[in-house]
């Protein structure tokens, strides 16, 4: 119903003889809930809608994002931006924006159950079968949400995408308390696609086992050993170590320092492509096709084709990821990796769905050579630098390893190593691939988006344990 | 105003509990710079109205974009037109049709229904602030960092034009406006030589990008050469950047919705001692010139000053008037309709000036910032976080040096409990990971453990 006003705002951007301009229309539907402590706190719904228009005059960057759907508002601030950004010209950095292939494209991921075909009275019942298996934790958080994102892309050049991604969220706090002890955990869940997912997630039986690895860390976990020591951590981890230490550190606007300012910079400089940085059995991918993933897109927020970028291979720095600006910059193409918050935020270059490849151990096998190690099969709390180098993991649900085989729950260990230590100390890497969901969260204006965070089991040898 | 009257008429027609109506609107500016040119020039105008409805006790919160002329706003008369009616008529009856399927939240007990006399925001609107030249701004900001020595600068701009209307069906109306200007500014020299200050206000003579430049470029300037630090036990002056995103947790854990959620460490707290005589810290939703201070809160509760901790005793859990009443108490302005939130975190301050502080200490670092600031357990306060920026290592009363690849893995109870004197000078910002603002002196805190990596 807006495609007349961002049909408007293009033809203005042309009328103003800008040097390159685009228009991204984006309409989101969406509902959700939040149960807290059994009780339906809130519930409710929202149809939002919006035009982010970008250009570039003279090698400056200009941005306007409006939710009035006015053709009189839509020039007035189309213009008053054209004047800010001339003005600035004298301080402004000469952006350049790479040469693409220009699409016509729609697409959509499909919803096998539709949202609107289940009722809300069926998800609040889900959400209260889901609390019950849990009423004894002192804090229960569960809250249920999803969102259609509709996007119409143009541009100068002639590109118009039209899409339609949906996608299903869960995020829960757990928080119990036993014998003056407590423990939490919190995280989510998230797919592209349709309610299919909820009934997949079986969600009173996903919270029922958080909840028991929690009751049993707190009553039988004795101290984790400390030291050099093996340590295999499960797919959850490797999904977060993944996406902190490999993903953001590829982001080439970070290692050209665009972002430096809040999200921060890279250790990996541009002239490192081809060095080591792993062991070469560590293959890291980002990919945004993969279907029902959380980071899903065809086509980016600058209307590039998305493909899957091979960030490290065989243990060395392959690719970079990259927006118009950025390969412009560096002299390459884009690999589709703009993406934007909402119709209000740039488009940045960011990870989709970012895992290390899988390799052929089962679990019992990576334990198997481990005489003294700890099992980190999932974590609470993790940080990493702003040069993406030095990380911390602080274990939820984990176990000694004695002579290859699991002992009993240890508390809290704590893995805190730095980037090329990680990647070059792995010997061995499962074949349990299993993707995970996190809201990434980078920019200033800060913008949160859905991305995988995936891998399977690994093994790390040596590390410190603290 | 007569978009909101129209939505309220049509709620109350169907005989609601509650609702309160929003409308909000905000004309903005940024400027983005890197390596000291600008990346990115912006401009905003976004305009929502939120819904808020209770029946039968079955609570729903929606919002309204698609208004065709300014409404909300009594002072422009462009008026609200029938498009507008009919899409709120499709609206309301969605909104029934959804409460239907909702369950009631039996602990919800109303919204407010006192008429107070509202007093305006000190200095909260300055037209001269909405008019700035914001390429002057960044290049003054940028100079001053330059002067200290930085090499690279790193930032951004914002300039904001903020107005809103909010109408209960208790027939409470008022409008609040507000201007905002923030600045950002990373300062470099090598890699991990670096600063960082902001500067926030709504008022544009207390506006000083210098200011932030200058103490940008200064850190960046006095942390060359970095050594990799060691673990152990450590005195931590925090300055104001470094403790907001603390300061911010503090807040949100002061929220009675975090204490039901399971999501506090102040959870059973109440008028016990949670931390040393030399902490008092409170929440001012009036505080003069403050980017987030408000003549009321979200239900029409006059807004005030509320003392968190005095002395080192939690006083108070934030509420708004459902949760008040729950808890047979008095609101305390803080509504957040479905979750109370602080305003302005205010630290009260001392009386030593950051050289006396860093003469107290035998064994410290004195952290300008902090980055990553990650919990591996809200309710027991246990959280870890990275300096980032100039971070010092003091030794015998004098810096000898500056430090890199350290972390913070602390309790916040723990920090509470050693604070050991507060700063004679407070600075009011809002950062990346602390988005309510806080005006705080710098902090000294005793026997923080610090960890490093694996390398």
């Amino acid at each position: 119903m807006y495609r007349e006003y961002a049909d408007f705002a293009l033809r203005f951007l042309k009328k103003k003889n800008v040097d390159y301009g685009e228009v991204r229309l984006e309409e989101h539907e969406e509902e959700g809930l939040i149960l807290k402590n059994g009780v339906v706190e809130v519930s409710g719904f929202d149809h939002t809608a919006g035009i982010g228009v970008r250009f570039l005059l003279n090698n400056s960057l200009g941005f306007v994002s409006i939710n009035r759907f006015e053709k009189d508002s839509i020039k007035r601030n189309i213009e008053k931006a054209v004047r800010l950004v001339r003005k600035g010209g004298r301080l402004s950095e000469r952006v350049r924006l790479s040469e693409e292939s220009v699409h016509k494209k729609m697409y959509r991921a499909a919803q096998k159950i539709k949202f609107k075909d289940v009722s809300l009275r069926d998800k609040i019942k889900l959400l209260h079968e889901t609390d019950s298996n849990v009423k004894k934790a002192i804090g229960r958080y569960l809250s249920l949400s999803s969102d259609i994102a509709r996007k119409y892309f143009l541009t100068t050049e002639g590109a118009r995408i039209t899409s339609e991604v949906p996608r299903v969220n869960f995020t829960y706090f757990l928080t119990l308390g036993l014998d003056g002890k407590n423990g939490q955990k919190y995280w989510q869940l998230c797919n592209s696609g349709g309610y299919e997912h909820v009934k997949r997630w079986n969600l009173p039986k996903f919270i029922l086992d958080e909840y028991k690895a929690i009751e049993k860390n707190l009553k039988y976990a004795k101290k984790s050993p400390k030291g050099k020591i093996d340590v295999v951590v499960g797919p959850e981890v490797t999904g977060i170590m993944v996406h902190e230490s490999v993903g953001h550190p590829f982001e080439a606007d970070r290692i050209s320092g665009r972002e430096a300012a809040q999200a921060g910079e890279s250790f990996i400089r541009r002239d490192m492509i081809g060095s080591m940085i792993g062991n070469k059995i560590v293959n890291v991918v980002d990919d945004p096709t993969l279907e029902n993933s959380a980071g899903y897109y065809l086509y980016d927020d600058e209307g590039v084709k998305a493909r899957r970028r091979f960030l490290i291979k065989d243990g060395r720095i392959n690719e970079f990821l990259h927006n118009r600006e950025t390969a412009s910059e560096m002299g390459v193409k884009s690999n589709g990796a703009a993406r934007a918050e909402d119709y209000d935020k740039e488009a940045i270059v960011r990870m989709a769905n970012t895992f290390l490849m899988p390799g052929d151990y089962s679990e019992e096998e990576l334990f198997e050579d481990i005489k003294l190690g700890v099992y980190i099969r999932d974590f609470t709390e993790w940080n990493i630098d702003d040069k993406r180098f030095q990380q911390k993991y602080v274990g939820s649900e984990s176990y000694l390893i004695k002579n290859g085989k699991l002992r009993y729950p240890v508390l809290r260990p704590v893995l805190e190593l730095t980037t090329p230590v990680l990647w070059s100390s792995i010997d061995a890497i499962g074949k349990n691939l299993e993707y995970h969901t996190g809201t990434c969260g980078k920019g200033e204006p800060m913008q949160g988006v859905p991305a995988f965070l995936g891998g399977p089991s690994i093994r790390i040898k040596n590390v410190k344990l603290g | 105003m007569e978009a909101l009257e129209y939505l309220m008429k049509k709620l109350k027609q169907k005989k609601i509990d509650d609702a309160v109506l929003t409308f909000s609107a905000n004309h903005s500016r940024q400027i983005k710079f890197a390596d000291n040119k600008i990346v990115k020039t912006g401009v905003e105008e976004l305009r929502n109205i939120g819904i808020f409805v209770v029946k039968d006790k079955k609570i729903l919160t929606t919002s309204c974009h698609n208004l065709i002329g300014e409404a909300g706003l009594s002072n422009i008369g462009k008026g609200f037109v029938e498009p507008n009616k009919k899409s709120m008529d499709k609206l309301v009856k969605r909104i029934f049709e959804f409460l239907k399927l909702v369950q009631p939240k039996n602990d919800y007990y109303g919204i407010n229904d006192k008429k107070f006399r509202y007093q305006e925001i000190k200095n909260g609107y300055d037209p001269k602030a909405i008019n700035i030249d914001d390429v002057d701004y960044v290049d003054k900001g940028i100079n001053a960092a330059f002067k200290e020595g930085a090499k690279r600068t790193n930032g951004i701009l914002e300039v904001h034009d903020l107005k809103s209307t909010i109408l209960t069906s208790n027939d409470i109306m008022f409008n609040e406006k507000r201007s905002e200007l923030y600045f950002s500014i990373r300062s470099f020299i090598k890699k991990d030589e670096s600063g960082h200050m902001n500067a926030l206000s709504t008022d544009l003579r207390k506006f000083d990008v210098e200011e932030a430049g200058k103490i940008s470029g200064e850190t960046a300037r006095d942390s060359r050469n970095p050594c990799k630090g060691s673990k152990g036990t450590y005195d931590i002056i925090f300055g104001p950047m470094a403790i907001s995103p603390i300061l911010n947790v503090i807040g949100e854990s002061a929220s009675i919705f975090s204490v039901e959620a399971g999501l506090s460490f102040f959870s059973g707290k109440e008028k016990k001692k949670v931390g040393s005589k030399n902490i008092t810290l409170y929440d001012d939703g009036k505080l003069t010139g403050g980017v987030n201070s408000v003549k009321a809160d979200a239900e029409g509760v006059a807004t005030r000053k509320n003392v968190l901790i005095e002395k080192g005793i939690f006083k108070q859990y934030l509420h708004n008037t459902s949760t008040a009443r729950k808890y047979k108490v008095e609101s305390t302005g803080n509504a957040g309709l479905i979750s109370p939130v602080p305003w302005n975190i205010v630290v009260e301050k001392g009386d030593l000036n950051l050289p006396e502080m860093i003469k107290e200490i035998k064994k410290g670092i004195y952290v300008t910032n902090v980055w990553y600031t990650r919990f591996a357990n809200y309710h027991a306060g246990d959280f870890s976080t990275i300096p980032r920026d100039g971070a010092f290592l003091i030794k015998n009363g004098k810096i000898i040096g500056s430090l890199k690849n350290v972390r913070i893995s602390e309790n916040i109870l723990h920090l509470l409990q050693n604070v050991e004197c507060a700063g004679n000078k407070a600075r009011y910002l809002r950062s990346w990971e602390a988005r309510t603002p806080v005006l705080t002196p710098h902090i000294l805190i005793k026997n923080c453990n610090i960890t490093v990596p694996t390398s």
